[in-house]
């Protein structure tokens, strides 16, 4: 499972060309934002800011032209101003009047374009601003060499332009454009009414500011390691009476499985093609226990999909699948890890990171058939412990004892090949065939009885129902 | 062997802790398969003992094929069901072990030998009889009077609860009514004179079980699909009221 966290922490920060320090900015910044591998959710929250800056007001060079709307000369306040609508992300329109947004950077990088006039060059900031009802582009024309502006950064923006690509809204800061730094408080408070209420089948990766009223299916706590510090999280499965998605709260909300909670703030992104719902200690839970999703249940009783079907079309999201575990690959049972990015060693060493010290940890990778086809089941080590019927500290007593670390992958092999399993977690296809990265074991239901029944009434239940 | 150390760290410490042999007598290295790996076909006793064919695969480490009436074109298997007598086989150092499984439709020989030692230890273990499940290779022989003699090789044998059990019967089951399906489209396609675009998905059907009956269509002269049916039923009604009681 070395790459779990791979979109997280693989994507790049994108940050200013030049970073200057100002008024101790810099050390506030350095927890979070500027480290290369904070994922971007756990960006989204960091510490209050304080400090302005203000976009110079040089001429606008290369720039678009300059808007309709009436100008506000750049420095003045703007406090009181009765022309000024304080706007949510979601509700900008098109040519509207001046209006003001505050919001966080998700992503920015500085690069260089030609002028149009073709006098040179001109600087432009461009990335992703949320305020948590909406996710939108910006583009930062000539912006301040002083500024740092980097992921997590909090912007009052005003009156900049809104302009239209391809039926998505964008905001271009020009000349006539006050930007300033603005702290986390200063982010919208979204009013119940505000957020969009959605169900499990309609979620849509970049939409924000959600209502959910969904069942805990499961949830686990993790710990994430975010530079030098650990960071608790929380992750598990979501459902309602429409479909089940992953979650994951980047700060341990209170979820635990079963619960029935709506959600105020969710978030959904996109994480190797599926969905997942993203919280933060922005998003507000509240408890539903009367609720008739209490019903909704997990994945346990489902029959199980087909293997041959998951190679033949590329699925998206969990699936349950069932089969007989015919063969343990290399490495498995008690391996080493690199402490810096997880892969399993080989020999003592890591292939990025050369001879380090290992630190141990248990895995799994099973070939699993099911008749219609073949997988390799990557096991991360809770469940490893589970099949193993022993921990980490008892698996590495007993490769002290025999001398021998592949003592704990010959016990794996006593205790699950040709062993019938269910497993939950998400399949993805690779040159060498499927593989399935498992977050669950379940107990093997009693659905036999009830598809023997199905089968003898319907003879025609045994073709297979492909998906249109 | 001081690299057994967990806790220290030096460039040998971890090489004792990936183990680079595989426990089942395979080769180290990356884990990857050299070729994709063969489904094991779930096929009932009935099914692959009523098969009078087989293909020999070419080059050192080709695998035989055993085709079905079904139009299943079989290199590896998995079968569930109760392992009869166990006997020691053949003379010399390294033993062949040799059993029946009987399941619901019939029974077939199943030996296992020194290339899978962990199946031959299950059998000169078990006491007989005892459910199990097997996955391994079918073999055909011709035997006296020329009556073909298909058995299985096994490579894993294992024993098996009766919730496991059922589900892999109904598995089975599920996959022999739509090798039934299937053979009855083909033919009534080919009677049509209609033929089929192997690269067209047939609803309903998987690609791998296409794929494969239409590399047996035409072998056997008289498949008559129906007929492996009730046999098919049978197992299924067991099931439910094996259920039930
Ligand atoms: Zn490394």
């Amino acid at each position: 499972m070395e790459n779990e966290m791979g979109p997280y922490a693989e994507e790049p920060v994108g940050v200013t060309g030049e970073r200057v320090g100002r008024h101790g900015l810099a050390k506030e910044t350095e927890n979070y934002g500027a480290h290369p591998r904070v994922s971007p959710e756990v960006g989204r929250s960091g510490p209050p800011r304080s400090h302005a800056a203000r976009a110079p007001g040089s001429a606008e060079a290369g720039a678009p032209r300059a808007d309709p709307t009436p100008a506000t000369s750049p420095g003045a306040s703007m406090e009181g101003s009765p022309t000024i609508e304080e706007r949510r992300l979601r509700d900008i329109q098109e040519g509207s009047t001046p209006i003001r947004c505050t919001a966080r950077v998700l992503s920015a990088e500085l690069r260089e374009v030609p002028k149009k006039d073709g006098s040179g060059r001109v600087k432009v900031l461009s990335g992703l601003l949320s305020d948590g009802s909406a996710t939108m582009r910006f583009s930062w024309w000539d912006p301040p060499t002083a500024a740092e502006i980097e992921r997590g950064t909090v912007l009052r923006v005003t009156n900049p332009r809104v302009r239209s690509w391809n039926d998505r809204r964008e905001l271009s800061f020009g000349w006539k454009t006050q930007v300033e730094l603005a702290s986390e408080m200063e982010l919208p408070r979204l009013e119940d009414h505000e957020f969009i209420t959605r169900t499990v089948a309609d979620l849509r990766p970049g939409d924000e500011g959600l209502h959910l009223l969904v069942r805990v299916l499961f949830s686990e706590p993790r710990r994430l390691r975010v530079g030098e510090r650990e960071r608790a999280i929380r992750s598990g499965l979501l459902a309602d009476t429409s479909g089940r998605v992953p979650f994951t709260a980047w700060t341990d909300l209170d979820l635990p499985a079963g619960a029935v909670v709506e959600l105020f703030g969710a978030y959904v992104r996109s994480y190797q093609g599926e969905l997942q719902v993203s919280l933060d200690e922005r998003t507000r839970v509240e408890r539903r226990e009367d609720s008739a999703l209490g019903q909704v249940t997990g994945p346990e009783g489902d029959l199980p999909a087909e293997i041959g079907l998951l190679e033949e079309r590329a699925h998206g999201g969990r699936q349950v699948i069932e089969g007989v575990v015919v063969e343990v690959r290399s490495p498995s049972g008690l391996v080493y890890r690199c402490p810096e990015c997880s892969r399993s060693l080989a020999k003592g060493i890591c292939r990025e990171h050369g001879t380090v010290r290992g630190e141990p940890d248990l895995r799994a990778r099973l070939v699993l058939d099911d008749g219609t086809g073949t997988l390799t089941a990557q096991v991360p080590r809770p469940m490893v412990e589970e099949l193993l019927g022993m921990d980490l500290g008892k698996a590495l007593e007993m490769a002290r004892e025999k001398l021998d670390a592949g003592a704990v992958q010959e016990l794996l092999v006593e205790r699950v090949v040709g062993r019938r399993v269910r497993l939950m977690g998400r399949p993805v296809p690779g040159e060498w065939g499927l593989t399935f990265f498992v977050d669950r074991t379940l107990p093997v239901p009693a659905w036999a009885e009830r598809e023997a029944q199905r089968l003898l009434d319907h003879p025609e239940a045994a073709l297979r129902e492909d998906p249109a | 062997m001081t690299s057994m150390q967990p806790s220290s760290g030096g460039p040998n410490a971890p090489a004792g802790g990936t183990a680079e042999t595989r426990p089942d007598g395979g080769r180290p290295g990356d884990g990857r398969p050299t070729r994709p790996r063969e489904v094991a076909w779930r096929i009932f006793a009935h099914e692959l003992t009523s098969s009078s064919l087989q293909e020999r695969g070419e080059g050192e480490k080709a695998t035989t094929h055993v085709l079905t009436p079904l139009g299943a074109r079989v290199g590896r298997l998995l079968m569930v069901g109760s392992l009869g007598q166990i006997e020691r086989v053949g003379e010399g150092p390294i033993p062949l072990w040799r059993s029946r499984l009987s399941d619901p439709t019939g029974g077939v020989s199943v030996t296992a030998g020194s290339y899978h030692p962990r199946a031959a230890a299950f059998l000169a273990q078990a006491k007989a009889p005892v459910r199990a499940v097997v996955v391994g290779k079918p073999h055909l022989f011709v035997g006296r009077e020329g009556v073909p003699v298909v058995s299985v090789r096994a490579e894993v044998i294992a024993p098996v609860g009766p919730l496991e059990e059922r589900a892999w019967v109904v598995e089975t089951a599920r996959e022999t009514l739509r090798r039934i399906a299937l053979s009855v489209e083909l033919a009534s396609r080919s009677s049509e004179g209609a033929t089929l675009d192997p690269a067209r998905p047939l609803p309903g059907f998987p690609r791998r079980l296409v794929a494969s009956a239409v590399a047996v269509r035409g072998r056997y002269p008289a498949p008559e699909p129906e007929r492996f049916r009730a046999p098919v039923l049978t197992a299924l009604r067991a099931v439910v009221s094996s259920a039930a009681s």
